[in-house]
């Protein structure tokens, strides 16, 4: 239990290492949560007007 | 240069990118999990240091890729400037969110760090203001690339600055031998190797890894999606014609 404690608070530390690893984790997980949102937004899009498009050829 | 105008093609990067993206996220799982587990629990304490030790775990990676990113910006920019490779001027833009978020890191880190360290969070020696210089290049570049109704004219106006930017690289790596910085010298790229314990070193190199891994992986999918948009302007404008 102290073990545990001990490592959590890093003795004085831990009020600066584990905002460090905190703030690291919302920063690249944010960017990775953007990425595959646009990513989805635009195949999701590009799928719709690909469909349009086919549609409208036939009907020509 | 037959090779690069190769997977210019749309449909062939994409191809190749499904393939290799799985396989990139293998491995920065794979090295970030161990890089954290060491970084947090398993690396000694710093003699002087202490625990905050642990923070270079995160700085000083975050900080090689805020420079990785944007030598990288500058050779693609230099890409699509000479040889008007399309997939270049992408891989750029693609780029510099990545590049921003980890100089964003270093900085906020490198603050969090020198605070307990230095006794303050801030000070305007040359290695910092240098870094916080290279950070509002990123951001300009964003800014510039997005402010040209004509999307070519912003590719261009932005490699331009990418490349008069790339001045300010050489000038982060070296500030700490050429000024008196309270930034210390390096301790890993160096002539004569690092003078880093090896217990201390085998985490830092697996953090630098997984963060190689995570920006390969992400400009992989952030490529694809703007080669989605691309085809979708393309799309919007014939129908438009039509």
């Amino acid at each position: 239990m102290n073990d545990t404690n001990s490592i959590l608070s890093m003795t004085e530390h831990g009020a600066y290492v584990w905002p460090t690893y905190g703030l690291a984790a919302v920063v690249l997980i944010g960017l990775v949560v953007l990425s595959l949102r646009a990513l989805g937004r635009s195949r999701a899009e590009l799928e719709r007007i690909e469909l349009e498009t086919g549609r409208q050829r036939d009907e020509a | 240069m037959n090779i690069l105008h190769r997977f210019a093609n749309p449909t062939r990067f994409q191809r190749l990118s499904k393939k290799i993206e799985p396989w990139v996220l293998v491995l920065m799982l794979l090295t970030m999990g161990s890089g954290l587990y060491f970084a947090l629990f398993s690396s000694p304490v710093d003699y002087q240091q202490g625990h905050t030790v642990r923070i270079m775990y995160i700085h000083v990676p975050a900080a090689w890729m805020a420079l990785f990113c944007y030598t990288a910006m500058a050779i693609a920019a230099a890409i699509s400037l000479i040889w008007k490779h399309g997939l270049a001027d992408i891989a750029v833009k693609a780029t510099a969110p990545i590049g921003a978020a980890f100089t964003f890191l270093a900085l906020v880190t490198g603050s969090l760090w020198g605070k307990p360290m230095w006794g303050t969070w801030w000070v305007w020696d040359a290695r910092l203001t240098s870094v916080l210089v290279l950070f509002f290049l990123y951001l300009g570049y964003m800014a510039l690339r997005d402010a040209f109704d004509d999307p070519a004219r912003g590719a261009k106006s932005s490699a331009i600055l990418v490349l008069v930017g790339f001045v300010n690289v050489p000038i982060i790596k070296f500030s700490v031998d050429w000024w008196n910085t309270l930034h210390q010298p390096a301790s890993v790229i160096r002539m004569d190797g690092p003078t880093i314990h090896v217990d201390m070193l085998m985490p830092l190199l697996l953090m630098a890894f997984a963060f190689k891994f995570y920006y390969l992986w992400v400009m992989l999918v952030r490529i694809r999606q703007e080669l989605m948009a691309q085809r979708i302007r393309a799309l919007k404008h014939r129908q438009a014609i039509e």
